[in-house]
């Protein structure tokens, strides 16, 4: 049985309202949750800020593209083995948001998916893919490590959880 | 002072080396002289760039059938061919991905989508996938303005909303013919957009 609870959250600040969608499944086995965001920057500014000493391993992709989806499990591994220590894994899914139903809950539910899920509905990419890193031409899979004031960014797919950590050492 | 010559000469030599090892896979930038190529269309004959010598430019698109930012932008692109060509822009689209690959993407799925979706343009293969890597086409949909004398005038996204036409505040392409008809240069002359990376063979 599954169950879906929704609720939209508006935060205020001084120049503008961040608008975040959170949808939250419970299935039989586990509760999965993923959050919507309508502007990169929200999503820069609430969840792409790691804290003291800890890591964000940030990875941009989306049910309908085949190469991410390869690579999803290296992540899913890595974030398994990774979680005793200050090392977060995002998903962050370019997913559509009117395709979310169809596509995107069955995908999750299935592969059970336990890193943190958002979806960024920023359609204005000719704004955005410069903020993540002025050198990714917009296609997927791409990966963001974050430490602090310093990042790594790659559009290469990962072939294994060693191509992860070979990433983190960059540092 | 011979020996100053020779050593800046080595390494002028090591530079254009370098250059001429990292240039061509970053492909075309605004302002190089783009090159032409004969690529078999859905209908079986060959099209090239010198087909249109009336032509006042080309939108060159690197698209295909299976990605959905593709699928969303099939219509937008028909309407450039239907309102540009008569103007002297036509739409030539070509399909870069190995159907090997990506199967939805061969020579008859392309015929196929082409005639669902009533495109008014040629739609090429690039058989051998010798042609996208020269543009330095990274995704689908990828767009290359090109003007009379094929020089890029303008490189990235048709407008700044894929999912929905009407929501798009900026049409980069429209823009960017405006502007050629004007006798300036388009601004912006390159924009970023999300789309499905090109499907290489494998080596």
């Amino acid at each position: 049985m599954i169950y879906l609870l929704f609720f939209l959250g508006q935060f205020f600040n001084s120049s503008s309202i961040i608008s975040v969608t959170t949808y939250e499944y419970a299935s039989a086995s586990d509760t999965l949750r993923y959050q919507i965001f309508e502007h990169y920057d929200d999503l820069e500014k609430e969840i792409l800020v790691p804290k003291d000493g800890e890591i964000l391993v940030v990875n941009f992709w989306a049910t309908w593209c085949g190469p991410c989806v390869k690579e999803l499990p290296y992540f899913e591994e890595f974030n398994a083995a990774n979680k005793d220590r200050n090392i977060k894994t995002i998903l962050v899914s370019l997913d559509f948001t009117n395709q979310l139903k169809k596509r995107y809950v069955p995908f999750i539910e299935k592969h059970q998916l336990k890193s943190e899920l958002y979806i960024l509905d920023d359609m204005d990419a000719n704004t955005w893919i410069d903020k993540v890193d002025p050198s990714w031409s917009g296609t997927i899979p791409a990966t963001l490590i974050i430490r602090g004031s310093e990042r790594v960014f790659t559009e290469t797919e990962m072939e294994s959880v060693e191509d992860i950590e070979n990433l983190i050492k960059q540092l | 002072m011979k020996n100053v010559f020779l050593k800046s000469s080595a390494l002028l030599l090591l530079f254009f080396f370098t250059l001429a090892l990292t240039g061509p896979a970053d492909g075309y930038k605004v302002g190089d002289k783009a090159t032409n190529f004969s690529l078999k269309n859905i209908d079986g004959e060959m099209v090239s760039l010198s087909d249109y010598p009336d032509a006042k430019g080309y939108i060159v698109i690197f698209t295909c059938n299976e990605c959905p930012y593709a699928k969303m932008y099939e219509d937008r692109i028909n309407e450039l061919n239907n309102k540009y060509a008569s103007q002297g822009y036509p739409v030539i689209a070509i399909m870069p991905n190995d159907p090997n690959m990506q199967p939805g993407d061969s020579f008859e799925n392309m015929q196929k989508r082409a005639k669902e979706k009533g495109f008014t343009f040629p739609y090429l293969i690039d058989e051998g996938q010798e042609i996208f890597p020269q543009y330095g086409a990274q995704k689908t949909p990828h767009v290359y303005l090109l003007d009379s004398d094929h020089i890029v005038k303008y490189i990235g996204a048709i407008d700044n909303n894929p999912k929905d036409p009407s929501a798009a505040s900026e049409k980069y392409v429209e823009n960017a013919i405006e502007a050629l008809e004007a006798g300036s240069n388009p601004d912006p002359s390159m924009t970023k957009a999300v789309g499905c990376g090109i499907k290489k063979k494998r080596a």
